[in-house]
């Protein structure tokens, strides 16, 4: 028999898809504590009690979304040959990959509703940065790694935002491409001591 | 001074207030009037000019792409600037104008239509399609000078998000290396 904190664990998960639902079909604007509600079936104050602001709704998938991500980057990792040491990096481009090839993932509504929660925003923002750190850490040229790392997330972005200008199969081979270190590794130079 | 000018005038002073509100409130506090009270034009010659939200908003993107149109058209009439793949560093020169500096508020416009007027965008990437078709099409490496486009642009989202600020030291030292020609094909490759 669940446990009272596993059904309060899943009525917390049940409300943050609903919402990712209202989110991807009616909008940023439309994400309100009454349709997240209708969408999840539950009573408003069943999802106030859970999420008693908008902003704790936000970082509750917030949340969720990199749970997912991290879930889809281990999969990643798993099915790549275990001769060669993973990289950081690589895992990192197949997430972006992931953002825009997910289509239950409402990516461009989820950016629209962050822009309007500075701390949600501030948060993602740690993640982000923390994990250029450390796709920097793991090369000779940290410049490289940075370009690299933004390049995947032009493209990520761009997609997601709709501003793209590539063929899916272009983004294909691009996504290809940045996954792929045999192609880089060329392009290092060490970096410069200070 | 003719009446076209003197509309000229209050339009660009109207978009010129409109960066200084970006910047300094942030996307969700561009109003008419905000506007009004920064430009110091009235609300209704402001309504008159631009007549909606949308239409402002389109205004700023179109000064932003004016702004990306003109660096790349002048640093290809720059004689000096005898590189390979000319178009590819017109754009990054456009970008890295929009990273820093005063240009920083033209790039805002994009995070104002992207929340605000969503459907705007389809001309920024009609627009996006058209420079890297020619950027592909002058390439040595059509994927590569693609994804050097795409790590500027990358650098601006970060930047304009607010995720990875962009430091002046960094930006130079990163647009520096996009722009190496030499570092992208290495001469062994070649």
């Amino acid at each position: 028999m669940a446990t009272r904190q596993a059904r309060s664990e899943q009525t917390r998960r049940a409300i943050v898809k609903a919402a990712l639902v209202v989110l991807g079909r009616d909008g940023a604007a439309r994400l309100t504590f009454g349709a997240v509600a209708r969408e999840a079936g539950l009573s408003k104050g069943a999802v106030t009690r859970h999420f008693p602001s908008k902003k704790d709704l936000l970082q509750g998938i917030l949340a969720f979304r990199a749970e997912t991500f991290r879930a889809l980057r281990n999969d990643f990792v798993a099915t790549q040959p275990s001769d060669a040491a993973p990289q950081f990096i690589v895992g990192q481009i197949a997430m972006m990959r992931a953002m825009v090839e997910n289509a239950q993932s409402p990516a461009r509504a989820i950016f629209s509703a962050l822009l309007d929660a500075p701390e949600a925003m501030q948060e993602m923002g740690q993640r982000i940065a923390s994990s250029l750190v450390k796709a920097q850490a793991e090369t000779v040229d940290p410049d490289l790694a940075h370009l690299r790392w933004a390049a995947g997330w032009g493209l990520g972005l761009l997609s997601v935002f709709g501003l793209s200008p590539f063929s899916e199969d272009e983004r294909n081979q691009l996504f290809n491409k940045l996954g792929n270190s045999d192609l880089w590794r060329p392009l290092e130079k060490p970096a410069e001591t200070k | 001074m003719d009446n076209v000018t003197r509309s000229e005038q209050s339009r660009l002073k109207a978009i010129k207030a409109a960066h200084a509100i970006l910047t300094r409130d942030g996307v969700g506090a561009l109003t008419f009037d905000a506007l009004a009270a920064e430009s110091g034009l009235s609300k209704g010659g402001l309504l008159h000019q631009f007549a909606t939200k949308e239409e402002l908003l389109n205004a700023l993107l179109e000064h932003r792409q004016q702004f990306i149109t003109e660096t790349v058209s002048g640093y290809n009439a720059d004689a000096q600037t005898a590189v390979p793949e000319p178009l590819l560093h017109g754009h990054l020169a456009a970008l890295q104008g929009l990273s820093g500096g005063e240009h920083k508020a033209v790039n805002l416009a994009l995070l104002a239509a992207l929340v605000q007027a969503p459907e705007l965008l389809h001309q920024v990437s009609a627009d996006h399609v058209e420079s890297l078709a020619q950027i592909r099409d002058e390439a040595v490496d059509a994927d590569l000078a693609s994804l050097r486009w795409l790590a500027a642009s990358g650098l601006l989202f970060m930047d304009l998000l607010g995720w990875v600020p962009l430091s002046e030291e960094d930006g130079k030292a990163l647009f520096d290396r996009l722009n190496d020609t030499a570092a992208w094909h290495p001469a062994k490759d070649l």
